[in-house]
């Protein structure tokens, strides 16, 4: 696999020279590659926002470096701009940061400050509000005017419509309802599939982690704990838990299972998978053959 | 046991924009909840849930209808304060519900306008940061806190009321699991020491589990009312109105397809193993 961003030694410090001095990421190495879809995991405070926001230069490493396609990003300051527009970052709750009078405005801000010409600008709007979910009879309407997922969906949309190589989201699905977030997250594996781009989804679901990602790295007290395919993560169910961490709940019954004397994989994260080991199982709990 | 809050044929409508239509959020709600009990209201997006959670201490006021707190009506002004001060709200995004510069302060902030004297603020302030485990933080600033440690302050805050019923409206929607399982258990703990009513509004289903009673809203309807073990039992009407029931029950529901005999309402992951046992 081909490496698109590598983050090397990475640590950020807030509040240099004050009381409040605190390292939310520490000498963090990992790697997000070409094409992939990486879901990062922690809990509050475990520095993935911190880590998250370094991956487009929207914050400055205080010692450590980060690398797009093999060059650092931070060796010419000045062109630290075409990194934005190649890593796109949506935000938790981006529906805060819609400002213009229409959808269609909102969405071709990224676009079109990227200098592109009025039709390529116009071919991205419909191309993103199509990924995003929505109908194009929104783009007249004020954002203002939509419900709170139909916000988010523009919010996304702005940052699909500049077609970044990499799109990394900060907890996209937070506050949504199940339909929404199901729905929200099919609409990211189809724009992933279609385009092939790299996704980088945060999230503190690990149904939604365990179900979207093809590797998982997890965050904890500023510092890589894990990571590896969704079964090799949770294989790991134990430690998870100690560090503070949900593991699915399907995990928490197949441990729970194992532990009073069925031959279950504790590391299945999927009903039907849980099902179908359950059901292969003989009297007593062995596994039949 | 009395009623802590009560709504009769509520309903209520957001103004309409110019030549449009007012929709109507809540079309005719009835209920009561007991004082003492733990209530979880579940609904989708728009369903209508947190427009019902801001008539419960008069945020929103009736449409029509009547909403009556500890058998106060809301819509009279004269008793607002009264109110307010039995029912605390805690809202979604913490960063709109913290307004001082200094953790205690803000804490501090509802009891000072209630006239609470300056030794009594103090001893409450300190008891509700403990009960939030955010004792430490005293004198930090509450913009350098993480989300959910600033929606413990909120809830801290709240607590300084004094308050003998809480309202979390998607309260831990913004939280990791570890912070949400805090205010949860925060949240029981304080139902089942100081008997404190609580009315939760979720979108996790598994946040209902241990709640004594589980309300579903759809279109501004209350359209199912039960035990959590009731309620996920319904799992296809569930599903039809946009919710999803805990991946225990729909795993239960998949072997019972198989033909393995399995309860339908086994909802935490304790019961569910424990069902499954049953059959080896």
């Amino acid at each position: 696999m081909e490496e698109i961003i590598r983050v090397e030694n990475l640590t950020h410090t807030y509040g240099e020279g004050t009381p409040f001095r605190r390292s939310a990421v520490e000498d963090m190495s990992l790697s997000v590659y070409r094409g992939e879809f990486l879901g990062i995991i922690g809990h509050t405070g475990s520095g993935k926002s911190t880590m998250i926001q370094h991956l487009n230069g929207l914050l400055k490493p205080t010692e450590g470096h980060i690398y797009l396609d093999g060059k650092d990003i931070w060796e010419e300051p000045k062109k630290i701009r075409d990194v934005r527009f190649r890593v796109g970052l949506v935000f938790q709750y981006p529906e805060y940061q819609l400002f213009e009078d229409t959808v269609y405005r909102d969405i071709a801000f990224g676009p079109t400050n990227m200098g592109l010409e009025k039709d390529e600008v116009d071919r991205r709007v419909r191309a993103a509000v199509r990924f995003a979910g929505l109908s194009e009879e929104v783009l007249d309407k004020s954002p203002f005017a939509l419900s709170g997922g139909q916000k988010r969906r523009v919010a996304i949309a702005g940052v699909i419509a500049m077609e970044p190589e990499v799109l990394v989201l900060d907890e996209p699905t937070a506050g949504l309802d199940p339909k929404g977030r199901r729905e929200l997250l099919a609409n990211i594996q189809m724009y992933h599939k279609e385009r092939g781009t790299t996704i980088v989804l945060v999230s503190h679901s690990m149904e939604e982690i365990a179900q979207n990602a093809d590797r998982i790295v997890v965050l904890s007290d500023a510092h890589v704990l894990m990571s590896g395919t969704p079964r090799e993560v949770f294989s790991h169910g134990d430690e998870l838990l100690r560090a503070g961490l949900d593991v699915p709940q399907i995990t928490r019954v197949a441990m729970a299972l194992k532990e009073q004397g069925l031959a279950i994989d504790p590391a299945v994260y999927t009903v039907e998978e849980l099902s179908r080991a359950i059901l292969s199982l003989g009297k007593g709990g062995a596994v039949s053959c | 046991m009395s009623t802590m809050i009560e709504t009769k044929n509520l309903t209520f409508s957001y103004p309409a924009a110019e030549g449009e239509r007012g929709t109507l959020a809540l079309d005719g709600v009835s209920l009561s909840i007991e004082e003492g009990s733990f209530v979880v209201i579940l609904g989708h997006n728009g369903s209508g849930k947190s427009t019902l959670a801001k008539t419960f201490n008069a945020v929103l006021l009736p449409s029509g209808g009547t909403v009556y707190v500890d058998g106060m009506d809301t819509t009279d002004e004269e008793i607002l304060l009264e109110i307010r001060r039995r029912v605390g709200m805690v809202f979604q995004n913490p960063d709109n519900q913290i307004v001082a510069n200094v953790v205690e302060e803000d804490v501090a902030f509802a009891p000072e306008n209630l006239g609470v004297p300056s030794e009594e603020i103090r001893l409450r302030v300190d008891q509700a940061l403990a009960a939030v485990g955010m004792e430490k933080f005293v004198q930090h600033a509450p913009h350098l806190l993480s989300g959910g440690q600033k929606q413990r302050i909120a809830i801290a805050g709240v607590l300084a009321m004094k308050p003998k019923c809480i309202v979390l409206d998607e309260a831990t929607a913004m939280l990791d699991p570890i912070g949400r399982s805090e205010v949860l258990s925060t949240v029981e703990r304080l139902h089942e020491q100081d008997g404190i009513t609580v009315v939760l509004i979720t979108h996790h289903m598994n946040e209902a589990e241990h709640a004594d009673r589980v309300i579903v809203m759809n279109n501004g309807h209350l359209t199912m009312d039960g035990t959590p073990r009731e309620v996920f039992s319904r799992k296809a009407e569930l599903e039809q109105i946009g919710l999803t029931v805990p991946d225990t029950v729909t795993l239960l529901h998949s072997l019972r397809q198989s033909g393995m005999e399995v309860p339908l309402d086994a909802v935490t992951v304790e019961e569910c193993a424990a069902a499954i046992m049953k059959n080896f």
